[in-house]
């Protein structure tokens, strides 16, 4: 194989497919990126580590000579990452199985793996099934994602759903059972029949990774088992979590005995100063103590350890709703939410029903996401 | 084509598993219960790639590389002594957890699942209540140490002790020389995987001479031969113990019936002829707690406190 291609080019479709390959695993295939030059496709690298694959094209070279070879992914990028910005010209040495690789005056060469059986990535099975815009899957990730569970015992928590009801309405889901993120779209009119399927989270974060911020369509392609999301010259294929995801509109509150809007910024320092204060031994959680009045909001967040915050937002509007209201939230949960929300929204509003019944948090001029949030039950 | 056919000596089991396959009733969960090394993991493996194979054509190469991808061999951690229930949470459960991404079915073994934790064991059933449909679990045990909860979900597939013309088959195979075959053979007593270490084993005269110098000196009156000879089984522990082991039973044989042809290891009348006469019943009694003592080498125990208990129980039956 020999090409010439520009750094940045080079660069740019390396990035998008090395982490697809195992850093962990020994077996050579799986930590290996995959080149394959073409006079007439161009270049095309693919890496799988069985879990999740990426493979993605340019055109944007000039192939002297085709071929195909494979290299350690992770050397590779970094390699390329550090190269200065100018014509790159990239050679296989037959005989020393070497990849060489020379820019301007100076060269390198990085070892290639001999022998090796790359395991296809299984599209075969892929049927196409809907497309969405790339800004709008993306927002949708962003904002579920981190809402997922590390670990569970019901893996069906550790992912994000894509659930697709009648006309083109698509609903992406994540929940760790104490919080839930729900973001809403829809999808091009002539949708196909209603679906859902599980993505991980690992394939959430490499998508995020891998979107542009542009109104271009992506598509989604499905089988039994994989799921796959490409356009032109890319590809990511990932597994799909087994397992029915529970009714999440059930435990999404419909009516509140108090709304409060406060200021995103406002609630954002507040939360994060509350941070600080480390978790009780008693309860492994950092949580905040919120006191609901007419007209203010007082904050607190205590340790016996280290100390105690307490702070008092003034509220523009008055709280809707009877009487004062104490409850308390996992800090960080309510300041992930906020955080999220912190560029869009000038003011958040807090649907909350009673010290136990779930809150939900909602961008007032926007009503295509909400968050609930299930309050802390404390001593005190 | 009969994947079983390398699996030698286990007719029962392997027809059974046959037959599910070529019905294609594959359940759930299977506990592969026998002896240690008498072809259980190889069974699971043939079977494993069976099921996978079927509708995934290009598995073998996978299976060469050891990185099928719906293929999960669960084993217990290097340096611990219990499969943990971390291993069953965070390992078997999230791969469970995800569909297939070759074949349809996805399997998992468990090695040595006797050695799981409590909460180990525990942690599986929820998995083996409510498998996802593709899901196989092999579980792999060597004695019945196992939750009758777990054994109550899997289909038992039993594996016997191997014969020792089976296991010097096996030994054959391998190109190891006929009567070194022969000897291993009868040493492994039933198991495959005693038998090979035997017949790889650089020092085999060696650890054979050793062997019985323990039992001559054992058999003597000096309590400090105990230690000696605790010390001298450092050599290769477990196989000088199963050799002993061999040469007690014999000597008791020997000395009650005078018959050789009764005996298990060459030579073994003309040691038991040159030592104390031993009473049958201290013999006896000794051999079962040895057979206790030596598991001990499989778990974290200093091998040379397993020797000294082992010399001990033989230096007091010739002393009792």
């Amino acid at each position: 194989m020999k090409f010439m291609i520009e750094k940045r080019d080079l660069l740019a479709i390396t990035s998008m497919v090395y982490r697809a390959a195992s850093n962990k695993n020994t077996i050579p295939v799986l930590s290996g990126l995959l080149l394959e030059s073409d006079p007439d496709t161009g270049l095309t690298m693919t890496a799988t580590d069985m879990e999740i694959g990426i493979r993605a094209s340019t055109d944007k070279i000039e192939v002297m000579e085709k071929g195909s070879v494979l290299v350690n992914a992770h050397y590779f990028f970094d390699f390329v990452r550090l190269l200065p910005e100018s014509q790159i010209f990239i050679e296989l040495n037959q005989e020393s199985a070497q990849l060489d690789i020379k820019y301007g005056r100076s060269s390198g060469f990085i070892n290639t793996y001999r022998d090796y059986e790359y395991p296809a990535l299984p599209l075969k099975k892929i049927k196409p099934c809907f497309s969405i815009s790339q800004e709008v899957l993306k927002e949708a990730l962003k904002k579920t994602v981190f809402a997922a569970a590390g670990t569970h015992f019901r893996q069906v928590f550790t992912g994000v759903l894509f659930d697709l009801g009648e006309g083109g309405k698509l609903n992406v889901v994540a929940s760790d059972t104490h919080r839930l993120a729900r973001y809403s779209c829809n999808i091009n009119p002539d949708a196909p029949e209603p679906l859902s399927f599980i993505i991980p989270t690992r394939t959430a974060n490499e998508i995020l990774r891998l979107l542009d911020d542009s109104p271009e369509e992506i598509n989604i392609g499905l089988s039994n088992n994989n799921v796959s999301f490409y356009r032109k010259n890319f590809l990511l294929l990932s597994r799909l979590i087994e397992g029915q995801y529970p009714n999440y509109e059930q435990v999404i509150p419909r009516s509140f005995s108090y709304k409060v809007k406060l200021d995103t910024q406002v609630l954002a320092d507040t939360l994060e100063r509350a941070r600080v204060i480390p978790s009780d031994d008693k309860l492994k959680i950092q949580y905040t103590r919120f006191k609901f009045e007419e007209n203010e909001v007082e904050v607190n967040s205590y340790s016996e350890i280290m100390g105690e915050i307490t702070e008092v937002i003034e509220l523009k509007d008055p709280v809707e709703g009877e009487g004062e209201l104490n409850i308390s939230f996992n800090t960080n949960y309510f300041f992930d939410v906020v955080k999220m929300l912190e560029g869009e929204a000038k003011e958040l509003l807090i649907n909350l029903s009673s010290i136990l019944g779930p809150a939900m948090i909602v961008n007032p001029q926007k009503d295509n996401y909400l968050y609930v949030l299930v309050p802390l039950r404390t001593s005190n | 084509m009969d994947i079983f056919f390398s699996i030698v000596g286990q007719e029962r089991a392997s027809s059974l598993l046959q037959k599910s396959l070529e019905t294609g009733t594959i359940s759930h969960a299977y506990l592969f219960l026998g002896p240690a090394g008498v072809g259980k993991m190889s069974c699971a493996q043939a079977f494993a790639q069976a099921i996978i194979g079927r509708d995934d054509n290009d598995a073998m190469v996978f299976f060469r590389e050891r990185i099928h991808p719906d293929l999960l061999i669960l084993e217990k951690e290097e340096g611990r002594s219990v499969i943990s229930k971390e291993q069953i949470s965070q390992k078997l459960e999230p791969w469970l957890g995800l569909k297939p991404y070759r074949a349809s079915h996805r399997v998992a073994i468990i090695r040595d699942s006797q050695l799981m934790s409590n909460e180990a064991a525990n942690a599986l059933l929820k998995n083996l209540e409510e498998p996802p449909e593709y899901a196989v679990i092999i579980l792999i045990a060597d004695d019945q140490n196992i939750l009758e909860t777990i054994v109550s979900r899997c289909q038992l597939v039993r594996f016997n002790s191997l014969a020792d013309k089976d296991i010097e088959q096996i030994l054959r195979n391998r190109e190891v020389e006929p009567l070194k075959a022969a000897q291993a053979a009868s040493l492994g007593q039933g198991s495959v995987a005693t038998a090979i270490r035997f017949a790889q084993q650089e020092d085999y005269e060696k650890i054979w001479e050793t062997s019985r110098n323990i039992i001559t000196e054992l058999s003597g009156e000096e309590i400090v031969e105990v230690y000696k000879s605790a010390e001298r089984m450092e050599l290769a522990p477990e196989l000088i113990v199963n050799l002993l082991i061999s040469l007690l039973r014999d000597i008791n044989i020997y000395q009650q019936t005078r018959k050789e042809e009764l005996l298990v290891l060459p030579g073994s009348s003309e040691l038991a002829s040159s030592i104390r006469k031993v009473q049958p019943q201290h013999l006896t009694a000794a051999l079962d707690k040895i057979m206790n003592l030596k598991n001990y080498y499989r778990s974290n125990v200093n091998s040379l406190i397993i020797n000294v208990n082992i010399s001990y129980e033989i230096w007091q039956a010739f002393n009792s």
